[in-house]
C-alpha cells in the first residue's frame, strides 16, 4: 500500500482519527450537543434561509396538494350528496306512501265493510281537469266494471271500462255519470252529475230530489255526502262542497254548483281505492 | 529581488490557500445544508442523497490528494456534527475516499464526465457499505436483504442521481480554485 506510506496522509490520518475518536468521545459521554452547537451556530443563517426556502417550496406544493385533495373530497361530497339526495327523495316517496296507507287503513276502520284494491293511476286524460283515469288494476285483479273508486278525500267516480290488468275510471265530473247525495246539515237528498259546461272548472251539478227546498236552505259551503242510492256508491263519503246555489230559469228547480272533494287537476293524485265489496246501505 | 520575489509567493500561497479555505467552506456548508434541510425532508425515493460525498470526491477528482484528505475531514466532521449518530466515523472515512479518489484519478484517470461516472461507480458501493456498517453499528440487529432494498440501494441509487447534475458547477468552482 504505497500510496499511504505518505506523510502528508498519515497525518491526515492522525487528525481524522483523532477528530473522530474525540467527537465518538463526546458522543459516548453526553456531550455531543458542544460540537453540534459549535457547527450549528456558525451555519444557522445559512441554515435558516434553507430551512426558508425548503418552507417555501413545501408550501408550494401543499398548496397544489390540497387543491388535488379538496377536488377529491369535493367530488366526494358530490357523489354523496347526489346518495343523500336520491335516498331523501326516496324517502319523500316513502313518506308520501305511508301517509297514504294510513289515512286509507283508517278509512278501514272506519268502514269495516268495505274491502279495497289499492290501484296507482297509470294514466289520465289530458286536460285541466282529468275526468277518466287508468289505473293499474283490471280484472285479474277481481276488478268488475261501475265498482267505485275513492281516496281518503272522497268519491273519485267508478270503473267504466275494464281491461285485463287495468281498468279506467270515469270521475264524477263526466256529464254521464251521477251520484245519490245529501246534505247532512238540512236532510236534503239530490243528484249529483256532471256538467259539460262546469267541467272545465272541476265543478258538478247537484238537482234536489226534494221540491221544498228553497235558495234559503242551501248555503255555500255545505258538505255534501253520497247517500248510497243506486247502489253504486257506498253512503256517507265525502263528494263536495256546495259553492253556490241558483234557481233554473227553465223548470224552477233548486240548481247547486258543488266543488268536488277531490281536486283532480292535482298531479299528485297517484293512487286511488277501488271498492270491490261494501255493504250497501242508504243514507 | 530574490526575497521580494519569495515573500510575494509566500503571500500569493496565504492568498490561495485562504481562497481554498473559504470556498470549499461555503461549497460543503450550502451541500450539507442543502442535505440536511430541503433534501432531508423530501426524501426522494425514501432516501437522503449524500451530496457531501459527491461533492468530496468531486473536489478530490478535480483538485487532488491533499484537497481531498483535508476536505474529507472537515466534511466528515461537519456532516456528523449536523447529523445524529453516536460512533464517528465519516472524518476518517471520507479522508480515505477523498485522499484515494485524488491519488488514483490524478494519476491515472483523464477529467471527463464519463471518467467521473466510472469513479461513481465504485465511490457509491463503497458510500453503500458505510451506510450499512453504521446501520449495523446502530440497530444491532437488522434484516439484511430489506436494509439493502430500503436502505442501501435506494440512498446508492438517490446519491448517483444528485450526483450527476453536482458534476458541472463544482468542476467550475475547482477550475477556478486551481487556476
Amino acid at each position: 500500500m504505497k500510496i499511504f506510506k505518505n506523510k502528508f496522509f498519515i497525518v491526515c490520518l492522525c487528525v481524522a482519527v483523532v477528530v473522530a475518536g474525540l467527537s465518538s468521545t463526546f458522543a459516548l459521554m453526553g456531550y455531543r450537543a458542544l460540537a453540534r452547537d459549535i457547527v450549528g451556530t456558525v451555519a444557522m443563517p445559512v441554515r435558516l434561509v434553507f430551512a426558508a426556502f425548503s418552507n417555501a417550496v413545501d408550501g408550494f406544493s401543499k398548496y397544489f396538494q390540497s387543491v388535488s385533495t379538496l377536488e377529491e373530497q369535493k367530488e366526494a361530497l358530490e357523489q354523496e350528496n347526489a346518495a343523500l339526495r336520491e335516498q331523501l327523495e326516496r324517502a319523500a316517496l316513502l313518506e308520501q306512501e305511508n301517509e297514504r296507507l294510513r289515512e286509507y287503513l283508517s278509512m278501514k276502520a272506519e268502514n269495516p265493510d268495505f274491502t279495497f284494491e289499492l290501484a296507482r293511476v297509470i294514466g289520465r286524460e289530458a286536460g285541466n281537469y282529468v275526468t277518466v283515469f287508468t289505473l293499474n288494476r283490471g280484472s285479474v285483479h277481481g276488478i268488475e266494471q261501475d265498482m267505485p273508486v275513492i281516496t281518503e278525500d272522497g268519491i273519485v267516480g267508478c270503473v267504466t271500462e275494464v281491461g285485463l290488468t287495468w281498468c279506467k275510471v270515469s270521475t264524477i265530473l263526466e256529464s254521464a255519470r251521477s251520484v245519490g247525495v245529501y246534505l247532512p246539515r238540512i236532510g236534503a237528498t239530490g243528484i249529483l252529475s256532471g256538467d259539460y259546461s262546469m267541467r272545465n272548472d272541476g265543478l258538478c251539478r247537484l238537482t234536489f230530489v226534494d221540491a221544498n227546498i228553497t235558495t234559503s236552505d242551501v248555503q255555500a259551503g255545505d258538505v255534501v255526502l253520497s247517500s248510497g242510492m243506486g247502489s253504486v256508491y257506498p253512503a256517507e263519503l265525502r263528494v263536495g262542497t256546495v259553492v253556490s246555489v241558483e234557481v233554473d230559469p227553465a223548470n224552477r228547480a233548486l240548481v247547486a254548483t258543488v266543488q268536488p272533494s277531490i281536486d283532480f287537476s292535482d298531479a299528485g293524485l297517484d293512487s286511488m281505492m277501488i271498492l270491490t265489496g261494501f255493504a250497501s246501505e242508504q243514507a | 529581488m530574490s526575497q521580494k520575489y519569495i515573500r510575494g509567493r509566500a503571500s500569493q500561497n496565504r492568498i490561495q490557500a485562504a481562497k481554498y479555505i473559504l470556498t470549499e467552506c461555503g461549497l460543503f456548508l450550502a451541500v450539507i445544508l442543502l442535505q440536511t434541510t430541503l433534501l432531508s425532508r423530501y426524501r426522494i425515493l425514501g432516501a437522503v442523497p449524500d451530496l457531501c460525498y459527491v461533492t468530496l470526491i468531486l473536489v478530490a477528482y478535480f483538485c487532488g490528494k491533499e484537497t481531498g484528505a483535508i476536505t474529507g475531514i472537515a466534511a466528515g466532521f461537519a456532516v456528523e456534527a449536523l447529523g445524529s449518530v453516536g460512533i464517528s466515523l465519516l472524518p476518517v472515512f471520507y479522508l480515505f475516499c477523498g485522499y484515494v479518489c485524488g491519488y488514483f484519478t490524478r494519476a491515472i484517470v483523464p477529467r471527463r464526465f464519463s471518467a467521473f461516472a466510472a469513479v461513481l461507480g465504485v465511490a457509491i458501493p463503497v458510500r453503500g457499505s458505510i451506510t450499512l456498517i453504521y446501520m449495523c453499528v446502530t440497530y444491532r440487529s437488522v434484516n439484511l436483504p430489506q436494509l439493502l432494498v430500503h436502505n442501501i440501494l435506494p440512498e446508492m441509487l438517490v446519491t448517483a442521481l444528485f450526483a450527476l447534475p453536482l458534476y458541472w458547477p463544482v468542476k467550475k468552482i475547482c477550475e477556478w480554485l486551481n487556476r
